[in-house]
């Protein structure tokens, strides 16, 4: 029977109509479906391609050059210098001596989560990332905290130390810092700092300082190089930073206006007041909006009890004696260019 | 069919509309998961005439039920309809060959091969051969005849076969979307699948399926199909005949049809007068009913007289003992079950899909499509055990032949 069926006629089936795709009479989803089920045969056979190539370049490589590939147990010691890339001011030796790793060990033997809290745990460093380069390298990569401010800390009957204070309110004692940057930081005070596991608690407020002093020294460098010392005694309460000046012995900014405007205020102030170290204002008050409570000092001599506050429309230089309060127009609050200032 | 999971496509090209339903297959179960409709355009009487026309309703039919059900059809079971599709049957008989006269699976083999065996004029090509039941001296054998014992064994088969050129047409509208015809199955074989149940088809049933430009009958004989057709007339027709007996748009024909048509003319509707639209807008007006129902009623006749005319001898009340079943989207005209009855002298109803069937998918319209997933894999089914079975035995005959 197996040839028998061949000697009979037999009549065409519509399975030997042709099936296959010709382009020109596809449709534009046709066209798409067909282009995807290619796209799919070709990633099917370029995977499949690079298995066998990566199957084949690994079965040569065993049988006639076992030397290039590295045995995991054959590594020497972990050289003493990691490969170091910072975004900031730490070196490859503070590295080093942070990371404190045996001369003789391996870089199978390091634990790099150990490692890594190690660099951690000086609040300076943000992230730090480890790798092993085998045979005998370790990188290290590090994203540094930048200090806003620094503040000095007794901790006990020990001695002051100054520590800086970061944007997100991490306390570090920073390390690397050239004297000059150190110089220009601001002091900060009326903050209390608590230690809880061997740390300081982050500073509350101290997003607001960051955005202020950032807002002074890249509006006004030489406002900001008037501040001194930042007190947060009544961030807390009253959502005020009172910053100490050579100029003015107190300026109170509020977190609930724009920083700008108030150092817009306050420059327009020291212009029009024309303070010196030697006859500071006594306060100025910035969190009032449009109307600015500014104290002066009493002049040499006189027998003033206080400071007496009068309404002004701009012009304060005639009020310039015991107190005012200075009224800035709304058209200013409004656009408060360096035009109209 | 294998155990793994399959997205079938069934695909119905009609005159008036293109169906595709989404069954998914698990190879024990299926499931209706997707399914798309679009107004058809460029196929005439059940033929592709405009194949760009014709490609892009399909494909978005296509693309519809892909998203609907979220899945990729992996291959299609094609309707397959048209006045090219005609049907012969074709009959053999051979002497059982083993000296205790015991049929064996050479003989049965043979008698298929030869019974099949036959040419046809060029351009024909063979859709179905479907195979009447066996016959061992004489007696019916409903199963296969293997190790019954008798002295010849008789085979035949209904050849339906079509023009190649028309079958080609539609497999071509799917390849377009990139996609592979499975199975093509006459539109009449799987609408008929779905609205007769195997007792009908073994007592003798006609099935009609009437479309909008062509009408399929299967008559069932012994439980298997005994005679195929397909009538160039339908239901577009009927509306024709309507617009022009009453001087209408095609449009406003087959709104007449759809609501006031009957196929057979109501007692009481003489002097009753209907509205076009009934929404009494400028240009909306009356006909009587009467007339409306007579030119549905003659053309309806005409049709069920043509499927008489063509069944011949063939179809006979006695034999036909489970009646006419009629399906299609012409088969919801009223009284049409009455107008067949008449026509072919024994019970007529109209088919439903089984209760198995969602109720959104019950409309006579999609029996086609859903009978092309249930046909089509209980063919597929049926062939995969032979061919296996050829299959091992080439294996084992050639294991022999060593020895």
């Amino acid at each position: 029977m197996s040839e028998q069926p061949g000697i009979f006629p037999t009549a065409r089936s519509w399975r030997e109509i042709p099936q296959e795709v010709a382009p020109r009479a596809m449709s534009k989803t046709g066209r798409r479906r067909y282009t995807i089920a290619i796209a799919k045969v070709v990633a099917g056979v370029a995977f499949a391609g690079a298995v066998t190539w990566g199957a084949v370049s690994l079965i040569t490589a065993i049988e006639y050059h076992p030397a290039s590939i590295a045995r995991a147990d054959d590594v020497g010691p972990v050289k003493p210098m990691p490969d170091f890339t910072t975004d900031g001011v730490l070196t490859a030796e503070w590295a080093a001596k942070t990371l404190a790793i045996p001369k003789t060990a391996s870089l199978m033997e390091l634990n790099l989560s150990l490692l890594q809290s190690r660099l951690l745990a000086s609040g300076q460093v943000r992230v730090a990332v480890l790798e092993k380069r085998f045979p005998d390298t370790l990188v290290v990569k590090l994203n540094e905290r930048t200090p806003v401010a620094r503040v000095m800390v007794q901790d006990g009957s020990s001695a002051p130390t100054m520590y800086f204070a970061a944007r997100d309110g991490v306390v570090f004692q920073g390390d690397g810092y050239a004297r000059s940057f150190i110089e220009q930081l601001p002091w900060l005070d009326g903050v209390h700092l608590a230690r809880q596991n061997g740390r300081f608690e982050p500073i509350q407020g101290m997003d607001a300082v960051a955005s202020l002093i950032a807002q002074a020294r890249y509006e006004s460098q030489h406002l900001y190089s008037l501040f001194r010392v930042i007190s947060l005694a009544r961030f807390a309460s009253d959502g005020l930073i009172e910053v100490r000046s050579p100029v003015c012995q107190s300026v109170e900014f509020t977190t609930h206006e724009d920083f700008f405007r108030q150092l817009a205020y306050f420059d327009y102030i020291c212009d029009a007041m024309k303070p010196t170290p030697d006859n500071p204002l006594a306060r100025i008050d910035l969190s009032l909006g449009r109307n600015v409570p500014v104290a002066f000092r009493d002049p040499v001599g006189s027998h003033s009890k206080g400071a007496v506050t009068r309404s002004t429309q701009v012009d304060a230089s005639a009020d310039a004696q015991h107190g005012s309060a200075i009224t800035f127009p709304s058209l200013f609050q409004r656009n408060p260019t360096q035009r109209e200032l | 069919m294998s155990s793994k999971t399959r997205f079938i496509g069934a695909v119905e090209i009609g005159t008036s509309k293109i169906t595709v339903l989404i069954g998914e297959y698990t190879g024990r179960e299926l499931a209706i998961i997707g399914y798309g409709e679009c107004q058809s355009r460029g196929v005439v009487k059940g033929t592709v005439v405009d194949y760009k026309a014709a490609s892009e309703c399909t494909h978005s039919a296509l693309e519809a039920a892909e998203q609907g059900a979220g899945e990729r059809i992996d291959f299609v079971f094609l309707a397959q309809s048209g006045s090219h599709i005609e049907g012969f049957y074709n009959e053999a008989s051979v002497n059982v060959k083993s000296a205790d006269n015991m049929v064996s699976q050479l003989d049965v083999d043979t008698v298929c091969s030869l019974a099949t065996a036959k040419e046809l004029p060029a351009g024909r090509m063979v859709v179905h051969n479907l195979r009447r039941p066996f016959r061992l001296d004489g007696r019916i054998v409903p199963g296969s005849p293997e190790h019954l014992v008798g002295r010849r064994l008789e085979s035949g088969y209904w050849i339906v076969h079509g023009q190649e050129n028309k079958l080609a047409d539609g497999i071509h509208v799917i390849r377009g979307f990139n996609l592979s015809v499975r199975e093509l199955i006459l539109s009449g074989l799987a609408s008929g699948h779905m609205v007769t149940t195997p007792e009908e088809r073994h007592n003798g049933i006609l099935s009609i399926d009437i479309g909008a430009g062509t009408t399929d009958y299967v008559l069932y004989r012994d439980g298997c199909p005994f005679v195929t057709g397909v009538v160039a007339v339908g239901g577009s027709h009927i509306t024709n005949d309507v617009a022009i007996g009453l001087r209408l748009t095609e449009g406003q024909a087959e709104k007449l049809k759809i609501h006031h048509g009957r196929a057979m003319i109501a007692p009481g509707s003489k002097g009753e007068k209907v509205w076009l639209d009934g929404n009494f807008a400028i240009g909306d007006r009356q006909f009587p009913r009467h007339t409306i129902e007579q030119i549905c009623a003659a053309r309806t006749w005409e049709i069920f007289e043509v499927v008489k005319k063509k069944l011949g001898p063939s179809f006979s009340p006695e034999k036909c003992a489970a009646g006419v079943v009629l399906t299609g989207g012409t088969s919801k005209l009223p009284a049409i079950a009455e107008c067949a009855a008449k026509v072919f002298g024994v019970p007529a109803h109209l088919g439903e899909a089984p209760s198995t069937v969602s109720q959104n998918l019950r409309e006579p319209g999609y029996n086609t499509a859903l009978g092309l997933l249930y046909y089509g894999l209980s063919s597929q089914t049926e062939a995969a055990p032979r061919s296996a079975h050829r299959k091992s035995a080439n294996l084992f005959q050639r294991i022999l032949a060593g020895f």
